[in-house]
């Protein structure tokens, strides 16, 4: 049996967009139920059960948003740059729908982490906002993210649209290891990274377990949003298909 | 509530928290939003088919 051929099969029974569609609709209760579990155990034990930081006080709590939203902010972005690769490689269709709708949920949560850190760095650096390397690059993530929505909108053919956003969005990537080691070659105000690190973590567990249930929490929900968007995007493009106006009628 | 009270920087931690939520929400509300619209869209294009007259009621402006 040729492995290679079942997953070639498996991947383009999953590509089509009845299957999909079908798919991702027995999930979503499940996903945006567990996701709302997290969230409720990642709000308790971040504001509640963790302690108060010896350094920051209660304010480090913010960590607990700030970090998950800017941690999703590069990762919908590289969801975004692999779905455009596999868009332009193969000229799937889906592919084409997921790296378009990931772009107003990746801007949200770039927002998201430049807005929660502006509020943190309030109280514990005196300023709501330096140009420095790391916030600089953030800004220029969701500036990237504005691109590929009004890049998408500026071209009439859809199919042509997605063929220049995937270009963008892939040339986009080269920000990605700047924001994350913007820390390290520059001198920031921002603090070193405390959790992807190669030697232990500097944060304890109890502050660690909050941030990773929230951070799970945050992905399980792009899973979740993403799906729902797509699922409208592609209900739309083919309403006029025999899967679509059987599902439609049944309703 | 003593453990919810983050002294002089409450206003900090909950406006970041509100925050979230704001943003969470959006991303739940803008989508089922478009599906509703759609849904009422293709049920009212469906309607006017069937009354005989063959009638494109999708968005001029929408693209192709």
């Amino acid at each position: 049996m040729n492995v290679f051929a079942s997953i070639s099969r498996l991947y383009h029974q999953f590509a089509s967009p009845p299957y999909f569609y079908r798919i991702s609709g027995l999930w979503l209760p499940y996903i945006m139920g567990l996701c709302a579990l997290l969230f409720a155990y990642g709000l308790y034990s971040g504001l509640i059960l963790a302690p108060t930081d010896y350094e920051q006080g209660e304010a480090y709590r913010i960590i607990f948003v700030h970090v998950p939203a800017a941690w999703m902010s590069m990762f919908v972005y590289m969801v975004m740059a692999v779905t455009g690769m596999i868009a332009l490689v193969w000229r799937l269709k889906l592919a084409e729908i997921v790296m378009i709708n990931c772009a107003p949920i990746g801007a949200s949560f770039t927002f998201l982490a430049l807005a929660t850190g502006s509020i943190w760095g309030k109280p514990m650096w005196n300023t709501w906002w330096v140009w420095d390397a790391r916030l600089t690059s953030e800004l220029l993530l969701l500036f990237l993210y504005f691109g590929v929505i009004a890049l998408y909108n500026a071209i009439e053919d859809r199919r042509t649209a997605a063929r220049a956003v995937a270009i963008l969005a892939i040339v986009g990537v080269v920000n990605i290891p700047i924001i994350h080691y913007s820390v390290e070659w520059w001198n920031t105000l921002h603090q070193g990274p405390t959790v992807t690190k190669f030697d232990k973590p500097s944060i304890h567990l109890s502050m660690l377990i909050p941030l990773l249930v929230m951070a799970i929490a945050f992905k399980l929900f792009f899973i979740g949003s993403l799906f729902m968007r797509v699922r409208t995007e592609l209900l739309k493009r083919e309403k006029n298909s025999k899967w679509a106006t059987a599902l439609l009628g049944a309703k | 509530m003593d453990a919810l009270d983050f002294g002089k920087y409450n206003l900090y931690i909950w406006a970041s928290y509100g925050l979230t939520f704001i943003v969470l929400l959006w991303n739940v509300v803008v989508p089922l939003l478009a599906k509703n619209k759609l849904i009422k869209d293709i049920k009212r294009r469906n309607y006017l088919n069937s009354n005989g007259s063959q009638v494109d009621t999708d968005n001029m402006n929408e693209k192709k």
